[in-house]
């Protein structure tokens, strides 16, 4: 439902933890960073995120806290957990390897 | 870090609102879009709109999330119970880890009480409630006699009702006579042995529809020529090795040749537990009265109804009956109850104590727990004022108690495994019930057990954690000011607990003086360095007297010149165990009552060997000992007193069995009282020489009981049984001894009889003193421990320590004097019911009664000077600034 299509499952997860792994942020702000890195590359659409969000707090990768923002709204803030870094660090070095493999094919096939 | 925000925290106490939580999430994402999208130069209608559209399906995502967490939720609730419970029962553990004497005391009054509750109701369940392993089990009937001349119901019935009631009765399927026959011997190619043979009519396996494993059962054609025999499994599998090739194969029972048609399965339930079975024909004129009468109804009838048509039609059969006086009727009862009236006495004294353990039990766990849960309430008042939960408290004395009651049910089962096989190898009889642990039962026992537990350890803790918490922790030592309400439930449980074990104990007390007085007492003979040998001599080989005495003549003869031995005799019966119950067809007295005495004949120099001293007259002289004599008798002390003392010396009496009478005889001596009915019991008994019994009396002796050569040998003599065995084999080869054993061991197996039902009672008084004694102590001492606060006030206050204690030990005494007294009322109403159920047993006596009082009262004065001493040693200023 949620998922973008264009996305290879669980991309959308890993890119969400790494951006967590910078600071702490509340959904709509992941969302923001998503757009801003990926250059609107990735076009996820807004709702999309939250699925994602709960269950990865489901999993434990991340965990989620009720603060005030700095302009004084009440947002949920993602932050990530220890074994959500490690998680991350993981599927991470899985994505390296993945990407190198698929690019060298995809390169070959060019030539 | 922000603070998490106060309707947050509640979420826990409530249960988050998901929904709610995910609309805020969501909220912020369109409010801060909304904001943006301004920022970009939108108008705030407009963006509003621009927002949602970017955003996508609001409800479809709001669904998503909602769903996670939700399912997410459910998880962690029931691993946040879990880790809960598991919190629980380390904590519980530790609690009662720290108080072994009561978590053991605990564990070991649960265990007990409820393994020996689960015994009783076990053996209850399968003697009264199972029904009997047949199809239509409710269809099987017995019909009893009712005979003016004998006291209750008379199972027994002259042949002639079987002969003519199942030819006359229409509301029977099938009605069949079951005659008695203790034993017999068995010949066949695997060896000769001696079995259990039962005689009955042909319809006897119709009554309960069990088909033969192999073979056939019998027709009315195998009651014609009686040569047929059923085996049971046992002996089929046993001595006959499980030949399947059996059937067809003849045997010899009793001397007489037999063909074996059937093989009965296993497990065939028979009361009577037969070895085998023989068919035979009954007689429509017979009247000796040894058949048992069973049937199966036929479709459609009542068991009154089946009464009413048998009366009907037995008007004309009570001619045995001598005297106009006499009369008899016929009864049809349930089967079930008829066998298992023969367990009843048991049975009905373990149900009384099933009730009473389970009560002490239950009482014992309840006193246990309503002390200690007293004696937590600072503890527990601590923990509620630092925001534990008052059901988390509750839940975690709950969990305390079935931590408890698990432990007590464990040692239950496994006393209720031990109590059972233990049970049934002291009465063999019980075997026949296949009684085994009731698992339900168990359970339930544990349940009632862990109910009580919870119910009393909850009920205080509920009212200790309801209680303003501060305002326990304030008046804090208040442990000494209990509340009436407390003190009142205290002391009852103290006075219940008290007179319950003073009743069972005075209870057992009385049965084990029964027993004991009886069993130390003087037999009436010297059974010491008596040897006796058994065998059979039913059949027609031994059908004449001659025959019978000629036998005798050889082995006695041969048997008194063996080396170490001083005399030897045989009597168709053992001093200890039944003989032949016969009537009084002419009493010495000459009047017309009737009366029953036992008749055993002797051989040889039975007084000698026995030792049984002559009281007056004369004994058998040598004389006697010739079928041409004139016929004497020797009776007892016992018969003697009946029928005039010394005067019944010179009288003329007549015994008959039935259909078969002794001949009329002189009485020419009286002997000692000998014990006849096991160790406790004698009956008014006649002795007549062998040599003067008519043969078909004999043949009916030697149908009923097995004969005794008895030995009276040389301090220290041995190899005899080798020799006797010897004797009596070259007398006749094919005469299977049953068994060689001391008088002390037969004594000792008739000891053993009474014994199991005394050594329940010795388990019952044991398990009751230590259930009595420690719950008591347990109880007692804890609640004076309690008032260690009061104590020190008393004595800072100048009170001297010995006043203290004095006080102390009054109170505990006015409770446990209470309970005594209770407790002495109850069993002497127990104890008059029982005397009405078993006339042998002794009146409650001052000695059990003050022994049983005065243990008691010992525990219970004990339980309260110990600690009270303990909290007098300590300085007063100490114990007023402690907890």
């Amino acid at each position: 439902m949620s998922k973008p299509s264009n996305l290879v499952q669980g991309t959308l997860d890993l890119l969400i933890l790494k951006i967590l792994d910078l600071e702490p942020r509340s959904g709509w702000a992941i969302g923001q960073r998503l757009k801003q890195v990926s250059n609107d590359a990735l076009q996820v659409s807004d709702g999309s995120l939250y699925p994602a969000l709960h269950k990865l707090e489901q999993q434990g990768w991340i965990s989620a806290e009720w603060r005030n923002t700095e302009n004084n709204r009440r947002a949920k803030i993602y932050s990530l957990t220890p074994p959500g870094r490690r998680y991350l660090r993981q599927e991470a070095a899985n994505w390296e390897r993945l990407s190198q493999a698929i690019t060298h094919v995809v390169r070959l096939t060019e030539v | 870090m922000g603070r998490t925000p106060m309707w947050r925290r509640y979420l826990r106490f409530w249960g988050s609102d998901a929904s709610a939580d995910v609309d805020a999430e969501l909220d912020h994402h369109l409010g801060e879009l909304v904001e943006l999208l301004v920022r970009e130069g939108h108008r705030p209608a407009e963006a509003r709109a621009e927002a949602e559209r970017r955003f996508g399906d609001y409800a479809e995502v709001k669904e998503a999330c909602v769903d996670i967490d939700q399912s997410w939720e459910r998880q962690q609730r029931w691993q946040r119970l879990l880790a809960d419970f598991w919190q629980d029962l380390r904590v519980g553990a530790r609690t009662l880890a720290k108080n072994p004497g009561f978590a053991i005391s605990a564990v070991l009054v649960l265990g007990l009480g409820l393994g020996g509750a689960t015994v009783m109701v076990s053996v209850i369940n399968a003697v009264f409630v199972r029904p009997l392993p047949f199809p239509e089990p409710d269809r099987i009937v017995s019909v009893v006699r009712h005979d003016s001349r004998f006291r209750g119901a008379n199972e027994f019935h002259p042949q002639r009702n079987v002969a003519v009631l199942r030819d006359r009765s229409k509301a029977f399927e099938a009605l069949a006579g079951i005659g008695i026959s203790p034993g017999i011997n068995l010949v066949s190619q695997h060896g000769s042995t001696f079995i259990s043979r039962v005689e009955v009519t042909a319809d006897y396996f119709q009554v309960f529809e069990v088909a033969p494993r192999l073979g056939r059962a019998f027709s009315r054609d195998d009651e014609v020529a009686p040569s047929t025999v059923v085996l049971s499994h046992d002996v089929w599998a046993g001595h006959f090795g499980g030949d399947h090739g059996i059937i067809g194969q003849v045997v010899r029972l009793g001397g007489r040749p037999h063909t074996v048609i059937g093989v009965m399965p296993s497990g065939f339930w028979s009361f009577e537990q037969a070895d085998a079975w023989t068919p035979f024909r009954p007689d429509p004129s017979g009247g000796d009265q040894n058949y048992r009468l069973i049937g199966r109804l036929g479709a459609g009838w009542t068991p009154a109804q089946a009464q009413a048509e048998l009366r009907a039609a037995s008007t004309d059969l009570h001619a045995d009956l001598r005297d106009p006086r006499d009369e008899a009727r016929l009864d049809v009862q349930s089967y079930h109850e008829s066998v298992a009236a023969g367990t009843g006495g048991l049975v009905w004294f373990l149900t009384a104590a099933v009730g009473a353990i389970l009560l002490l039990v239950c009482a014992n766990a309840a006193g246990l727990q309503v002390a200690r849960t007293v004696g937590r309430r600072q503890e527990l008042a601590l923990r509620a004022a630092l925001g534990g939960l008052r059901g988390r408290l509750l839940r975690q004395l709950l969990t305390e108690s079935v931590l408890l009651a698990t432990a007590g049910g464990a040692v239950g089962a496994l006393a209720a495994a031990t109590g059972v096989s233990g049970l049934v190898a002291l009465r063999p009889r019980l075997a026949i019930w296949d009684i085994t642990v009731d698992g339900p039962v168990l359970f339930g026992a544990v349940a009632i057990a862990v109910l009580s537990g919870v119910l009393f350890g909850l009920l205080p803790g509920a009212l200790a954690v309801r209680s303003e918490a501060a305002d326990t922790l304030r008046a804090g030592q208040s442990r000494s000011v209990t509340t009436a309400h407390a003190s009142w439930m205290r002391r009852s449980l103290v006075v219940a607990q008290v007179a319950l074990c003073t009743m069972l104990l005075v209870s057992a007390g009385v049965f084990l003086r029964t027993f004991a007085g009886l069993s130390t007492s003087d037999l009436g003979f010297d059974p010491a360095n008596v040897l006796t040998a058994r065998a059979s001599l039913e059949g027609p080989a031994y059908g004449s007297r001659d025959a019978v005495a000629a036998l005798y003549r050889r082995t006695l003869t041969e048997l008194a010149q063996l080396p170490g031995v001083e005399a030897a005799a045989v009597a168709n019966n053992l001093p200890v165990e039944r003989g032949l119950q016969m009537l009084l067809l002419q009493r010495p007295d000459n009047r017309m009552e009737p009366a029953e005495a036992d008749w055993r004949y002797v051989a040889g120099d039975y007084l000698d060997v026995l030792r049984i001293p002559l009281v007056a007259g004369r004994a058998f002289s040598a004389a006697d000992h010739r079928a041409a004599a004139p016929p004497v008798a020797l009776v007892n002390e016992m018969f003697a007193s009946r029928f005039g003392g010394r005067a019944v010396l010179g009288t003329r009496l007549q015994m008959t069995a039935g259909e078969v009478d002794d001949q009329m005889r002189e009485v020419v001596g009286i002997l000692g009282d000998v014990r006849t009915r096991g160790v406790t019991a004698t009956r008014p008994t006649v002795f007549v020489p062998v040599e003067q019994v008519p043969d078909d009396l004999l043949a009916e002796a030697h149908g009923f009981l097995q004969v005794n050569w008895v030995l009276r040998t040389r301090q220290g003599a041995t190899g005899l049984v080798r020799s006797v065995e010897r004797v009596i084999g070259e007398a006749d080869p094919l005469l299977p001894i049953t068994a060689i054993r001391t008088m002390d061991e037969v004594v000792g197996a008739a000891i053993a009889a009474t014994r199991s039902r005394t050594f329940l009672l010795g388990l019952f008084a044991v398990a009751a003193l230590t259930l009595a004694a420690a719950g008591l102590y347990g109880f007692v001492a804890y609640t004076v421990a309690q008032r260690t606060k009061e104590i020190g006030i008393r004595l800072a206050l100048g009170a001297s320590r010995a006043r203290v204690t004095a006080r102390l030990a009054l109170q505990g005494v006015v409770l446990s004097a209470t309970g005594s007294v209770l407790g002495v009322g109850a069993a002497a109403l127990f104890t008059v019911a029982l005397r009405r159920m078993t006339p042998d047993a002794l009146p409650l006596d001052s000695w059990t009664v003050a022994g049983v009082v005065f243990v008691l009262g010992a525990v219970s004065i004990a339980a309260t000077v110990v600690p009270a001493v303990r909290a007098t040693q300590v300085d007063p200023a100490t114990t007023l600034r402690a907890e």
